[in-house]
Protein backbone atom coordinates (compact mmCIF):
# COMPACT_ATOMS: atom_id res chain seq x y z
CA UNK A 1 0.00 0.00 0.00
CA UNK A 2 2.36 2.60 1.25
CA UNK A 3 5.84 3.28 -0.92
CA UNK A 4 8.08 4.45 2.12
CA UNK A 5 9.88 7.24 -0.14
CA UNK A 6 6.23 8.62 -1.23
CA UNK A 7 5.74 9.26 2.85
CA UNK A 8 6.58 12.63 4.06
CA UNK A 9 6.90 11.19 7.42
CA UNK A 10 9.63 9.12 6.89
CA UNK A 11 11.44 12.62 6.05
CA UNK A 12 10.53 13.63 9.72
CA UNK A 13 13.66 12.27 11.09
CA UNK A 14 15.87 14.51 8.91
CA UNK A 15 14.41 17.66 10.91
CA UNK A 16 14.67 16.69 14.39
CA UNK A 17 17.77 18.39 14.58
CA UNK A 18 16.49 21.70 13.33
CA UNK A 19 13.24 21.13 14.87
CA UNK A 20 15.17 20.94 18.41
CA UNK A 21 17.57 24.34 16.98
CA UNK A 22 14.72 26.11 16.99
CA UNK A 23 12.68 25.20 19.55
CA UNK A 24 15.87 25.99 22.01
CA UNK A 25 16.00 29.24 20.49
CA UNK A 26 12.04 29.48 21.42
CA UNK A 27 12.10 28.33 25.22
CA UNK A 28 15.46 28.74 25.90
CA UNK A 29 15.31 25.38 28.01
CA UNK A 30 16.67 22.37 26.72
CA UNK A 31 13.89 19.96 28.73
CA UNK A 32 10.82 22.39 27.34
CA UNK A 33 11.97 22.50 23.87
CA UNK A 34 12.38 18.66 23.29
CA UNK A 35 8.78 18.62 24.99
CA UNK A 36 7.43 20.69 22.68
CA UNK A 37 9.78 18.95 19.41
CA UNK A 38 7.88 15.86 20.80
CA UNK A 39 4.18 17.24 20.84
CA UNK A 40 5.26 18.94 17.31
CA UNK A 41 6.12 15.36 15.73
CA UNK A 42 3.26 13.65 16.79
CA UNK A 43 0.57 16.27 15.83
CA UNK A 44 3.03 16.57 11.82
CA UNK A 45 2.33 12.44 12.32
CA UNK A 46 -1.18 12.43 12.85
CA UNK A 47 -2.04 15.46 10.69
CA UNK A 48 0.35 14.66 7.44
CA UNK A 49 -2.96 14.79 5.13
CA UNK A 50 -2.76 18.07 5.94
CA UNK A 51 0.66 18.33 4.36
CA UNK A 52 1.03 19.30 0.65
CA UNK A 53 3.36 16.91 -1.09
CA UNK A 54 5.66 18.95 -2.99
CA UNK A 55 6.04 21.76 -0.49
CA UNK A 56 8.32 22.41 2.24
CA UNK A 57 8.11 20.19 4.84
CA UNK A 58 10.43 22.10 7.35
CA UNK A 59 8.86 25.15 7.14
CA UNK A 60 5.65 23.23 7.88
CA UNK A 61 7.01 21.18 10.80
CA UNK A 62 8.59 24.69 12.36
CA UNK A 63 5.34 26.04 11.93
CA UNK A 64 3.50 23.31 13.87
CA UNK A 65 6.09 23.86 16.29
CA UNK A 66 5.96 27.79 16.63
CA UNK A 67 2.23 27.38 16.68
CA UNK A 68 2.12 24.55 19.25
CA UNK A 69 4.62 27.31 21.57
CA UNK A 70 2.67 30.11 21.15
CA UNK A 71 -0.48 28.19 21.92
CA UNK A 72 1.28 27.12 25.14
CA UNK A 73 2.71 29.83 26.15
CA UNK A 74 -0.63 32.05 25.74
CA UNK A 75 -1.82 28.48 28.35
CA UNK A 76 0.12 28.98 31.16
CA UNK A 77 1.42 32.04 30.89
CA UNK A 78 4.80 30.62 32.77
CA UNK A 79 8.57 31.76 32.83
CA UNK A 80 10.22 29.46 30.09
CA UNK A 81 13.33 30.91 30.37
CA UNK A 82 15.65 29.26 32.28
CA UNK A 83 17.07 31.14 34.96
CA UNK A 84 18.79 28.86 36.98
CA UNK A 85 20.49 27.03 34.09
CA UNK A 86 23.55 27.25 31.96
CA UNK A 87 23.48 30.94 31.22
CA UNK A 88 22.54 32.26 34.92
CA UNK A 89 26.78 30.75 35.39
CA UNK A 90 28.40 32.58 32.91
CA UNK A 91 26.96 36.41 34.43
CA UNK A 92 30.55 37.45 35.91
CA UNK A 93 32.79 35.77 33.17
CA UNK A 94 34.54 38.76 31.66
CA UNK A 95 33.87 39.05 27.50
CA UNK A 96 36.68 38.32 25.46
CA UNK A 97 38.95 41.33 24.32
CA UNK A 98 39.51 39.98 20.70
CA UNK A 99 37.03 42.39 18.98
CA UNK A 100 34.60 39.99 18.44
CA UNK A 101 31.27 40.39 20.49
CA UNK A 102 31.65 37.74 23.72
CA UNK A 103 29.54 35.20 23.35
CA UNK A 104 28.07 35.07 26.71
CA UNK A 105 27.48 38.60 26.65
CA UNK A 106 25.34 37.81 23.21
CA UNK A 107 23.83 34.83 24.60
CA UNK A 108 22.74 36.73 27.95
CA UNK A 109 21.26 39.12 25.58
CA UNK A 110 19.57 36.77 23.41
CA UNK A 111 17.86 35.23 26.59
CA UNK A 112 16.20 38.74 27.43
CA UNK A 113 14.35 39.22 24.18
CA UNK A 114 10.67 38.28 23.63
CA UNK A 115 10.20 34.87 21.84
CA UNK A 116 8.60 36.64 19.29
CA UNK A 117 11.98 38.83 18.52
CA UNK A 118 14.19 35.48 18.95
CA UNK A 119 12.25 33.62 16.63
CA UNK A 120 12.36 36.42 13.85
CA UNK A 121 16.20 36.60 14.19
CA UNK A 122 16.45 32.68 13.87
CA UNK A 123 14.52 31.93 11.09
CA UNK A 124 15.78 34.91 9.00
CA UNK A 125 19.15 35.91 10.91
CA UNK A 126 20.11 31.57 11.75
CA UNK A 127 18.15 28.85 10.01
CA UNK A 128 17.87 30.13 6.46
CA UNK A 129 14.46 30.86 5.67
CA UNK A 130 13.76 33.84 3.39
CA UNK A 131 11.53 36.65 4.43
CA UNK A 132 8.26 35.47 2.30
CA UNK A 133 9.19 31.81 3.97
CA UNK A 134 8.95 33.46 7.66
CA UNK A 135 5.95 35.26 7.21
CA UNK A 136 3.99 32.59 6.10
CA UNK A 137 5.11 30.48 8.78
CA UNK A 138 4.52 33.46 11.09
CA UNK A 139 1.27 34.43 9.23
CA UNK A 140 2.16 37.83 9.22
CA UNK A 141 2.82 40.16 6.51
CA UNK A 142 6.61 40.15 5.11
CA UNK A 143 7.26 43.61 5.64
CA UNK A 144 5.95 42.51 9.26
CA UNK A 145 8.69 40.56 9.33
CA UNK A 146 11.28 42.84 8.15
CA UNK A 147 10.30 45.45 10.56
CA UNK A 148 9.65 42.76 13.65
CA UNK A 149 13.78 41.46 12.47
CA UNK A 150 15.53 45.32 12.37
CA UNK A 151 13.46 45.93 15.52
CA UNK A 152 14.92 42.46 17.18
CA UNK A 153 18.32 43.27 16.03
CA UNK A 154 18.10 46.65 17.21
CA UNK A 155 17.00 45.48 20.79
CA UNK A 156 19.59 43.16 20.99
CA UNK A 157 22.11 45.57 20.29
CA UNK A 158 20.44 47.32 23.12
CA UNK A 159 20.80 44.96 25.37
CA UNK A 160 24.28 44.49 24.64
CA UNK A 161 25.11 48.49 25.30
CA UNK A 162 25.87 49.17 21.04
CA UNK A 163 23.65 51.95 20.65
CA UNK A 164 23.39 52.43 16.66
CA UNK A 165 26.46 52.79 14.75
CA UNK A 166 29.14 52.61 17.98
CA UNK A 167 32.09 50.83 17.04
CA UNK A 168 31.47 47.40 18.96
CA UNK A 169 35.39 46.57 18.99
CA UNK A 170 37.14 48.54 21.23
CA UNK A 171 35.36 46.51 24.27
CA UNK A 172 33.04 47.33 26.55
CA UNK A 173 34.00 49.10 29.82
CA UNK A 174 33.56 47.68 33.22
CA UNK A 175 31.15 49.76 34.20
CA UNK A 176 28.56 48.72 31.30
CA UNK A 177 30.08 45.15 31.79
CA UNK A 178 28.89 45.25 35.48
CA UNK A 179 25.27 47.28 34.62
CA UNK A 180 25.17 44.08 32.29
CA UNK A 181 25.71 41.57 34.57
CA UNK A 182 23.48 42.68 37.18
CA UNK A 183 20.13 43.11 34.46
CA UNK A 184 20.89 39.75 33.80
CA UNK A 185 20.01 38.85 37.05
CA UNK A 186 16.88 40.85 37.09
CA UNK A 187 15.71 39.58 34.29
CA UNK A 188 16.30 35.68 35.65
CA UNK B 1 12.84 17.46 -0.87
CA UNK B 2 15.48 19.99 -0.36
CA UNK B 3 14.17 23.54 0.93
CA UNK B 4 15.92 26.51 -0.14
CA UNK B 5 18.47 27.26 2.98
CA UNK B 6 21.12 27.69 1.12
CA UNK B 7 19.91 30.65 -1.35
CA UNK B 8 19.38 33.28 1.36
CA UNK B 9 21.07 36.41 0.46
CA UNK B 10 23.31 38.42 2.24
CA UNK B 11 21.05 40.55 4.95
CA UNK B 12 22.60 43.90 4.23
CA UNK B 13 24.15 43.76 1.08
CA UNK B 14 23.74 47.55 0.45
CA UNK B 15 25.73 48.64 3.42
CA UNK B 16 30.04 48.62 2.99
CA UNK B 17 31.97 46.20 5.21
CA UNK B 18 33.30 48.76 6.75
CA UNK B 19 30.55 50.79 8.52
CA UNK B 20 30.79 49.63 12.07
CA UNK B 21 26.51 48.86 11.97
CA UNK B 22 27.08 46.65 9.59
CA UNK B 23 30.22 44.95 11.13
CA UNK B 24 27.83 44.43 13.90
CA UNK B 25 24.85 43.02 12.13
CA UNK B 26 27.19 40.62 10.27
CA UNK B 27 28.56 39.60 14.38
CA UNK B 28 25.09 39.00 15.31
CA UNK B 29 23.94 37.18 12.53
CA UNK B 30 27.31 35.05 13.26
CA UNK B 31 26.81 34.45 16.96
CA UNK B 32 23.02 33.93 15.85
CA UNK B 33 23.89 30.71 13.55
CA UNK B 34 25.96 29.77 16.31
CA UNK B 35 23.45 29.25 19.02
CA UNK B 36 21.47 27.56 16.58
CA UNK B 37 24.30 25.61 14.90
CA UNK B 38 25.13 24.56 18.95
CA UNK B 39 21.71 22.74 19.52
CA UNK B 40 21.60 21.38 15.37
CA UNK B 41 25.05 19.68 15.74
CA UNK B 42 23.96 17.92 19.20
CA UNK B 43 22.94 14.25 19.09
CA UNK B 44 19.42 14.05 18.74
CA UNK B 45 17.90 12.09 22.01
CA UNK B 46 16.95 8.63 21.85
CA UNK B 47 13.52 9.87 23.19
CA UNK B 48 12.80 11.55 19.96
CA UNK B 49 14.22 8.78 17.62
CA UNK B 50 12.17 6.14 19.34
CA UNK B 51 8.99 8.25 18.89
CA UNK B 52 9.20 7.89 15.34
CA UNK B 53 9.85 4.65 15.58
CA UNK B 54 6.74 4.16 18.27
CA UNK B 55 4.64 6.31 15.62
CA UNK B 56 5.45 4.15 12.68
CA UNK B 57 4.79 0.71 14.16
CA UNK B 58 1.35 2.31 15.38
CA UNK B 59 0.82 3.39 12.19
CA UNK B 60 2.07 -0.05 10.40
CA UNK B 61 -0.28 -1.99 12.71
CA UNK B 62 -3.08 0.34 12.25
CA UNK B 63 -2.59 -0.40 8.20
CA UNK B 64 -2.67 -3.71 8.67
CA UNK B 65 -5.46 -4.10 10.77
CA UNK B 66 -7.47 -2.16 8.52
CA UNK B 67 -6.45 -3.25 5.31
CA UNK B 68 -5.26 -6.68 5.96
CA UNK B 69 -2.27 -5.72 3.72
CA UNK B 70 1.21 -4.97 5.92
CA UNK B 71 3.02 -4.06 3.09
Amino acid sequence: MRAPSEDPRDELVKHLAPLRAFAFSLTRNMAAADDLVQDTIVKAWTNIDKFTKGTNLKAWLFTILRNTFYSSVRKHRREVADPDGIHAQSLFVKPDHDGRLAYRDFQRAFDQLSPEHREVLILIGASGFSYEEAAAMMDVAVGTVKSRTSRARRRLSELMFLADGEDAFSGVDQASLTVMGRSGIEAA
Amino acid sequence: MLNKAGSKKKMYPDMADSNPKSKIMGQIDENLKRIYNETLNEQVPDKLMQLLDQLRKKSDQAAADTEGDPS
